[in-house]
């Protein structure tokens, strides 16, 4: 669990309170909205905003999964971290996920593979709301096998993500 | 282990097997929950909860922090207020709702904090997702709130992480038994399988040394059939060679390789034998047995490569191997061994005919000298009771003297023989031992007085007068010694002692001694002078002459009458002999028995004599005719017959060895001739004395035997028996009525009771006898005949009616199987029987009843 929160405080609070002033607005205002900033992976000034919508427009998977956070079984829908990566097409070897309250976790871009997690955003066919861990959150399919049911999964489902940094 | 093999076998079976077979799903079972658990490890939820309850702090105090510092309504920043609220709420989220902290929510604190802090936040998101002025001016209020509910926050943390420690350890303890049971069952099933992995070891050790020692014993029967002499042979059960050893090889002639395979009965069995040896092979392979198998061993004729024959012993025996039956013989060539026996027996048989001949010849000889000695000595005595002058006498004495010590040697020699061919019966006959020890002295007075020896005789303490014993043979013990006394004493003294020995010597009761005061005999002597054929030095026996068989005959009869001898000497001052005698002491006997038989009868008798021998004839009849006696002569056994069927004589002397018609046979055809030629006293007369030959003369029907020379008192003797009728007629036991031998009731009834019990016996035989003659099979029937007869047949036997009893016991078998023919020719018979029977014992009835 490496917890790198040396970083500006300016960005993420901007970030923060772009995505806090958006949360009463209208759902398609809401989902135009940037929520995850991708940094590194071809040049060091590199990054890119996205909104949920524009990672709906890259791909959606839905992994049915319950998770130790949670009662009962869910629908996640998100962007596979991988076809996200290749969307993007950055390079690297490990991805730093980082969260609303900047808790961060390094994830092995070997991760990021088909059948690998989703950058889920919505649950059960909602957006996940901030309050509810939202509004995008990393998740595993769990269930699917016990090789996903391990500590350091669990450390690398981060919820609340707003930031992913490839680095080489 | 080869000490205790069997606890081994049982530990095995009963212990280690079994303790290894229900580990092993013990162990299977134990692994799969070490699996389990360590699945569980792998995929452990529970740590992330430290992390989850402490960042509930962290995240409390962050949105505490954001509170403090956004106080003042101008500075306030309500987007990172409400952001760390958003985090708290979704921290706090994961504490109610999420799987993971599901078991920590039924603690009841824990749960009641979270509601406290639910409730706030709840109460909270108005304000949050309200205006922004409410929440600026809420914001003081706010954080009052919120740090009242410290307390609460800490107490989730410490409540959850106790909780999570309790489950942490208690699946640690649970995952350290598991573990530690797996261990013990690991453990046990090593060391069961180290057990059995050293019994395997230990028993293959044993199995290879049990393998070792079969090679040996395998290699030790190799050795035993290659070296031994014994033919061994094996064959299958079709009769076909599977194995030789070396002897069998070399007793046959075949190699193992030419007889392999070959039929056994082709091998060696001689061609005439093989139909035989090949229908008892196929026997005994079908019945599975065999007069041979295991019977031990049986002589046989074999065969050999070249046609040789050979006589073998055969022992045969099954065995059972791997390939099937088989059948061992064990032949043995027995041909050195058979002749060895042939040659055995062949000198055996030569050494009996030997014996024999060395007996014919002594009785032969005796006979061929005796016989014309008894004609020399005969007529001598005649010519001295002729006229005769001085000279004359005096050559007659000579010649009688030294004709005596012929006789003498002669009959030291048959004295010998008679001993070696058998004991000589002891006669017992009482004497007076005094009167019979004078007797001696005066007759050998006369010898000792001409070595100018004087002889005596007196008893050591209190004396015996009547004595019994065998007084021909004490009296032949006496002369020989104190003849050898005489012989060694040149002017000296001879004393005879005789004295009772108390206590008894054993049975022995008379010591008698022979004292001379002779030459003496050296100690050497002493020792071998009872041994026969022995003498002193030569040239003393030269001296006096001998044949050396005195003292080993004297031994001999003294052992006889059951006493002992021995010699005490001095050489050069004399030697005594001693005797121990039992001479039992007996009242005196009436004046007219014993010695006075030997007188002449004083009554006439009419005597037939056989003689071939003219010599002979002639000095037995002139002895007889002097007595008194009526004598006929006839030369032969022929006209004896002849003589004695026609005549009646009171007794007649028969010689044995006559020619034509001997004594023997001569003797049987007077036995078989008709009343009353038939019962006459029948002596034989011969020089022939060998007991088994008169014991042939006796079965021949002779009454008693008179050896020859003839000597005029056991004639005498002879003659007084058939006078005082004492001489029991030795005819054919079927012409003997009652058997007095067997005649019981002598023995068992006193002379009253005897009388009773005949008068009885005579009383059911007339009456059994009256019942036969008139026809008995129908009047009594067979079952009553046969009664009656068995009644009257115990008394017959009682009385030693014994040709009576056996006829009646024929007949009684005869009724008992109603057998008619049978019965009637019994009865004809016993009607016969019963007179001459009753003629018997009617004499002893009325002698009886005198």
């Amino acid at each position: 669990m490496t917890i790198n929160g040396i970083y500006s405080i300016a960005r993420p609070l901007f970030l923060a309170a772009i995505v806090a002033t958006r949360v009463t607005a209208g759902t398609a205002e809401t989902e135009a909205m940037p929520v995850l900033e991708v940094t590194g992976g071809q040049g060091p000034d590199q990054s890119f905003l996205l909104s949920v919508q524009d990672l709906q427009d890259i791909a959606v998977e839905n992994i049915v999964t319950s998770t130790i956070w949670t009662q009962g079984v869910h629908e996640f829908s998100g962007v596979p971290l991988y076809t996200l990566l290749q969307h993007l097409d950055v390079k690297g070897t490990t991805i730093q996920a980082i969260a609303l309250n900047d808790y961060a976790v390094a994830i092995p871009r070997s991760d990021a593979r088909v059948g690998g997690p989703i950058v889920a955003f919505a649950i059960d066919g909602q957006p996940i709301p901030r309050r509810e861990k939202g509004p995008l959150w990393i998740i595993y399919p769990f269930d699917q096998s016990p090789e996903f049911r391990t500590e350091t999964i669990y450390s690398r489902s981060i919820w609340q993500l707003n930031r992913l940094n490839i680095v080489q | 282990m080869p000490r205790y093999p069997r606890l081994f076998l049982v530990l095995k079976n009963w212990v280690l097997l079994p303790l290894v077979v229900l580990c092993l799903p013990l162990l299977v079972l134990i692994g799969h929950e070490v699996y389990r658990d360590l699945k569980q490890l792998r995929s452990s939820d529970s740590d992330t909860v430290q992390w989850t309850l402490s960042q509930v702090e962290v995240e409390y105090l962050d949105f505490l922090l954001t509170l403090e510092q956004n106080n003042h309504p101008e500075t306030s920043d309500l987007a990172a207020v409400r952001k760390d609220f958003d985090i708290l709420y979704s921290r706090l989220g994961i504490l109610a709702n999420g799987k993971l902290f599901e078991p920590t929510r039924k603690i009841e604190g824990f749960l009641r904090s979270i509601i406290s802090l639910q409730t706030f936040l709840d109460q909270t998101i108005v304000l949050m997702d309200g205006p922004d002025d409410a929440l600026r001016s809420a914001i003081p209020d706010l954080f009052n709130q919120s740090a009242a509910l410290r307390p609460e926050v800490r107490s989730l943390f410490i409540l959850g992480l106790s909780h999570f420690a309790r489950a942490s350890d208690m699946q640690r303890s649970r995952i350290f038994s598991t573990l530690t049971q797996l261990a013990i069952v690991s453990v046990t099933i090593l060391v069961a399988l180290g057990a059995l992995f050293t019994y395997s070891l230990l028993a293959n050790a044993q199995i290879r040394a049990r393998g070792r020692a079969l090679t040996r014993a395998n290699a030790h029967m190799q050795t035993i059939l290659s070296t031994t002499q014994e033919a061994v042979i094996v064959a299958d059960t079709k009769g076909h060679v599977v194995d030789l050893n070396a002897a069998a090889e070399t007793t046959f002639g075949y190699t193992l390789a030419d007889a392999k395979g070959q039929s056994i009965g082709d091998l060696i069995v001689p061609p005439e034998q093989q139909d035989a040896h090949r229908a008892g092979f196929e026997r005994m392979v079908r019945t599975g047995k065999s007069q041979l198998i295991g019977t031990g061993r049986v002589r046989l004729e074999a065969c050999r490569a070249n046609g040789e024959r050979f006589p073998v012993d055969l022992a045969m025996q099954s065995a059972r191997t791997e390939d099937g039956d088989v059948i061992i013989g064990f032949l043995r060539d027995i041909s050195q061994q058979l002749n060895a026996e042939t040659e055995l027996r062949r000198a055996r048989d030569q050494a009996l005919a030997g014996e024999k001949a060395k007996a014919n010849f002594l009785a032969v000889m005796s006979h061929e000298i005796r016989t014309p000695l008894n004609g020399l000595l005969g007529n001598l005595t005649l010519i001295s009771k002729s006229t005769l002058d001085a000279g004359q006498t005096t050559y007659v004495q000579n010649m009688e003297i030294s004709g005596r010590q012929l006789m003498h040697h002669v009959n030291s020699i048959l004295d010998i023989a008679k001993f070696e061919s058998g004991k000589p019966a002891v006669v017992q006959s009482t004497f007076h031992l005094g009167h019979f020890l004078q007797d001696i002295v005066d007759g050998q007075s006369g010898h000792a007085g001409r070595n100018q020896t004087t002889i005596e005789w007196e008893w050591l303490g209190p004396g015996l007068e009547w004595v019994s014993t065998d007084q021909t043979i004490l009296e032949q013990i006496l002369l020989n010694l104190v003849g050898n006394a005489i012989k060694f004493t040149h002017v000296g003294h001879i004393s005879i002692e005789a004295e009772q020995i108390t206590p008894t010597d054993d049975t022995c009761n008379v010591e008698l001694r022979i004292i001379d005061s002779g030459i003496g005999i050296s100690d050497e002597d002493q020792l071998r002078i009872f041994e026969d054929f022995e003498t002193c030095d030569s040239t003393y026996t030269r001296d006096s002459g001998g044949t050396g068989l005195g003292l080993g005959i004297v031994r001999r009869m003294v052992q006889l009458l059951g006493g002992s001898i021995g010699v005490e000497s001095t050489p050069g001052d004399g030697s005594v002999f001693w005797l121990h005698l039992p001479l039992l002491p007996v009242a005196e006997p009436l004046p007219d028995s014993g010695e006075e038989k030997a007188r002449a009868a004083d009554q006439s008798l009419s005597i037939l004599v056989a003689e071939d021998v003219e010599t002979n004839a002639f000095v037995a009849r002139k002895l007889l005719e002097r007595d008194g006696h009526k004598v006929t002569l006839v030369p032969d056994g022929l006209a004896a017959v002849a003589k004695a069927s026609t005549e009646t004589f009171d007794v007649i002397l028969m010689d044995i060895s006559m020619p034509g018609m001997d004594g023997l046979q001569a003797t049987r055809k007077i036995r078989a001739a008709s009343q009353p030629f038939c019962d006459i006293p029948i002596f034989a007369f011969s020089a022939n004395v060998l007991p088994e030959e008169t014991t042939h003369f006796r079965a021949s029907g002779m009454d008693g035997f008179i050896g020859k020379p003839l000597q005029l008192p056991e004639l005498r003797r002879a003659l007084q028996t058939v006078l005082d009728g004492s001489c029991m007629i030795n005819s054919d036991p079927r012409n003997r009525p009652v058997d007095e031998e067997a005649e019981l009731a002598k023995d068992l009834l006193n002379q009253r009771e005897y009388n009773i019990f005949l008068g009885r016996f005579l009383t059911e035989g007339d009456a059994l006898l009256a019942d036969l003659e008139s026809d008995p099979l129908t009047t009594l029937g067979f079952e009553t005949l046969a009664a009656k007869c068995h009644q009257v047949r115990s008394t017959a036997s009682l009385f030693g009616a014994a040709d009576f009893a056996a006829s009646l016991g024929n007949l009684e078998v005869a009724a008992k199987r109603s057998d008619t023919s049978a019965s009637l020719a019994e009865i004809a018979d016993l009607s016969d029987l019963w007179a001459k029977t009753r003629a018997t014992l009617d004499l002893k009835s009325v002698s009886a009843g005198q």
